[in-house]
């Protein structure tokens, strides 16, 4: 019999293994899927490295001027370095790399009555923010040339909205949005707002709305939320009738996204512990990936890299194929911040992400630097072989060349956790294999790889290409 | 020695996101997009704009972006609103009552003309370039007051000719040289429409007393005021002057004589006054109306 065995463990852009949702010590997966992970695999396909850090906006946090949790961040610029976002009671003015702090008028600015900010968009001139109130909610305009709010500007033109959330959407002069279980439509070139266009029923929510291939696509979930349906409704937003839809079953949605001409939908199985991603496919949708946490909503999503952006959990997650040689993953990237992530969004390329403790500490953040609190751990390996177990002798680490303080601490798990190995520590400025031949590990029946970049460095990350596990056979 | 290969692997290969994203050949379209070509479960539309054909649950339409604007359209229950027709042979509808609203314009091209016929396919009405022509039947006309009919034999009407007259009692004197009102010889009405009128009037009258040696010989004159303005010949009443040699001394018997006349007025809507005045021709005598035999009398020549 072979008395050998070696593992490798690379390509880890696969992401997530298959079950990792459901069990975070899965048998199943690839070499270059993880059980458990919160790490970056999309920015160097191929490479396992850090997660992205967070580093505050210049005014960005409690201490600046961003004294709430901001709830949506518009994801397209209004000027050069310019967009918008709103928070519970405030109006936020921000740039790549600063929340604005006066100005005339001075902001941030605060809504009169606004107690939960929902969604802001531009249309044409001006920027149209929806907004809750301690009863029903409304709609403020904002002429972008001079940024003088007009908070009821909704109200007064048609019906107040719902209490509810507020998704919204834009294209060319027409903008839809959702009003509990009505879909409001403000078409400009007309100046008709009709708040209840469409009527979706007693007991339905609209909770997203996008515009993909000259039509809306509508997602409402029903019957308190345990079960959603996707509408398709006309481009020109002015008849009264849709144009089809497709069910999603006994399973809420959280959000619509298109990227490259697909609609994917972030959705929920009551039944299970996980939640999906998935893509409208025909009159299907297709249940892409799995994730857990919790459900993203229409606030929650960006992107990054050529892959979604979304919040679970408190942690940015990101599904997709950096390119599309390469299969889709799913993988738990960043921290989030604070406990409670608000809106993300990507108006200037970079993630800029929301959070607050649910106390007096609020920031507005953005993607600089390497994360030290980043891990990731392979799937478990049976390394049986009838009788014997097995015994890891060797690890090697094949590395980018690494720069001065760049770093990690590779141990081994066996016995599904039960015993850990000491930790070997991958570090030297040039070098690009990293070989340890004293293993404190004895035989073992099944094995995992873990990577912590506890001990790494904020500005020089340590990109790993392959681990490979070299071991014998033992009998016991 | 060979070393045995623990690489975890999947009992099938991850497919590249080009592939995994791929709507599968054949498989059902949620709507499909072909340049200004949609089609969808609940909607069918072609063309862009409002130069749009399309179906939805409403029915089909032609000339608008949605079914609600567009100027032809059918409806499910097969009801058509166009803004105009063209129709070359029209079959009958197999079920009766058809609504129509708008204009209908029939021929152009060609001489245009409607036939109505009866269940054993006898022409019984026809319209064409030439007029109307109804075929043993009436034509009829009618309103909440009144009715016409016209037939082969003519024009029956109760009220095609409407007319009044009016008289008085008793005798009416005056001295003056300037024409008086006779007092209750007067009608008004009203006209809907310009019409003609036909009037008709017969006096009694005549002048008495004076100097007959002296004065020009007494008669009473009469004239049909229309709506104030003295209208048409004046009525000549002559006395009849007597000698009633039966009395002592003998007296002079006047006697009146009648006059009438007749005209055609042609008057436009509205209200109209008819009156007879009357006077004397020099105001030594005095003029007699005996109003019991004065008639004045009009007829409208239509409704």
């Amino acid at each position: 019999m072979d008395t050998d065995f070696n593992i490798e463990f690379s390509d880890f852009h696969n992401g997530n293994a298959p079950l990792a949702h459901l069990d975070n010590k899965t048998f199943l997966g690839t070499k270059g899927h993880s059980s458990e992970a919160k790490a970056d695999v999309i920015s160097k396909p191929g490479f396992l490295t850090q997660s992205p850090a967070l580093a505050d906006l210049t005014n960005g946090n409690q201490d600046g001027v961003v004294s709430e949790l901001i709830r949506f961040i518009l994801d397209k610029p209004t000027a050069s370095d310019t967009t918008y976002a709103i928070g519970t009671t405030k109006l936020f003015k921000l740039s790549s790399t600063t929340v604005t702090n006066g100005g005339t008028p001075s902001f941030p600015q605060t809504v009169t009555d606004m107690t939960e900010g929902e969604s802001v968009v531009r249309l044409k001139a001006n920027l149209y923010g929806f907004y809750n109130k301690a009863s029903g909610g409304d709609i403020l305009k904002m002429p972008l040339s001079t940024e003088v709010i007009d908070p009821d500007w909704g109200s007064t033109t048609d019906l107040a909205l719902e209490n509810a959330p507020h998704p919204s959407a834009v294209k060319e002069d027409i903008m839809v949005f959702g009003n509990g279980r009505y879909l409001g439509v403000y078409v400009e070139g007309l100046a008709v707002l009709d708040t209840q266009k469409l009527d979706f029923g007693e007991g339905s929510e609209v909770v997203d709305v996008v515009f993909h291939s000259n039509v809306w696509w509508i997602a409402v979930n029903f019957g308190e939320g345990k079960r959603g349906q996707i509408y398709l409704y006309d481009g020109s937003a002015i008849s009264n009738i849709l144009s089809d839809e497709a069910g999603v079953g006994d399973q809420s949605i959280g959000f619509l996204y298109v990227l490259n001409g697909i609609i994917y939908i972030a959705y929920d199985d009551k039944t299970s512990d996980g939640y999906s991603i998935g893509y409208l496919s025909g009159s299907s949708i297709k249940p892409l990936r799995y994730f857990s946490g919790s459900l993203p909503d229409f606030r929650q999503k960006a992107l990054y890299r050529n892959t979604i952006l979304f919040v679970s959990g408190g942690d940015i997650w990101s599904c997709g194929a950096s390119v599309e040689q390469l299969p889709v993953q799913i993988s738990k990237l960043a921290d989030g911040g604070h406990a409670t992530v608000g809106g993300i969004a990507s108006p200037f390329g970079v993630p800029i992400i929301a959070s607050s403790d649910g106390s007096s500490n609020h920031r507005l953040a953005k993607f600089s630097g390497y994360s030290t609190n980043s891990n990731w751990k392979s799937v478990f390996i049976d390394v049986t072989d009838k009788r014997y177990l097995g015994k890891i002798h060797t690890v090697i680490v094949m590395t980018k060349p690494l720069e001065a303080d760049a770093g990690c601490d590779i141990t081994l798990e066996g016995n599904q956790g039960d015993v850990t190995s000491d930790s070997m520590i991958v570090t030297g400025t040039g070098a690009t294999r990293h070989v340890f031949r004293s293993v404190n590990l004895n035989a073992v029946e099944d094995i995992r790889v873990v990577i912590d970049y506890a001990s790494g460095d904020s500005t020089h990350d340590c990109p790993i290409r392959k681990v490979v596990l070299l071991g014998n056979f033992a009998e016991r | 020695m060979k070393s045995k290969d623990l690489t975890p692997k999947l009992p099938y290969s991850l497919p590249p996101a080009e592939m995994e994203l791929n709507i599968p050949i054949n498989e059902s379209q949620l709507g499909a997009r072909m340049g200004g070509l949609s089609m969808y479960s609940n909607k069918f539309k072609r063309g862009y704009g409002d130069n749009v054909f399309g179906s939805d649950e409403n029915g089909i339409w032609l000339g608008a972006a949605d079914f609600e604007d567009a100027p032809f359209r059918v409806d499910m229950a097969g009801n058509v609103i166009a803004e105009s027709a063209t129709l070359g042979d029209y079959l009958e509808k197999a079920t009766p009552g058809q609504v129509v609203s708008g204009e209908i314009i029939v021929g152009g091209s060609v001489d245009g003309k409607i036939l109505i016929k009866n269940s054993s396919d006898v022409t019984k009405v026809r319209l064409d370039q030439d007029g109307i022509t109804i075929d043993d039947g009436l034509l009829t006309i009618k309103n909440d007051l009144a009715t016409t009919i016209i037939d082969s034999g003519g024009l029956v009407s109760a009220a095609n000719f409407p007319f009044s007259s009016v008289t008085g009692s008793s005798t009416q004197t005056t001295t003056s040289t300037s024409y008086q009102d006779i007092t209750g010889l007067s009608v008004t009405f009203t006209l809907e429409r310009p019409q003609q009128v036909f009037v008709s009037y017969v006096v009694r009258g005549y002048a008495s007393g004076g100097d007959l040696s002296t004065t020009a010989f007494p008669y009473a004159l009469f004239v049909l005021d229309v709506d104030g303005v003295n209208t048409g010949a004046e009525g000549f009443c002559p006395a009849q002057i007597r000698q009633d040699s039966f009395s002592s001394p003998a007296t002079t018997i006047y006697i009146s004589s009648e006059a009438n006349f007749q005209t055609i007025l042609a008057l436009g809507s509205g209200s109209h006054t008819l009156k007879m005045k009357f006077k004397t021709n020099n105001g030594a005598y005095t003029a007699v109306c005996d109003r019991s035999r004065t008639i004045l009398t009009y007829f409208r020549m239509g409704a």
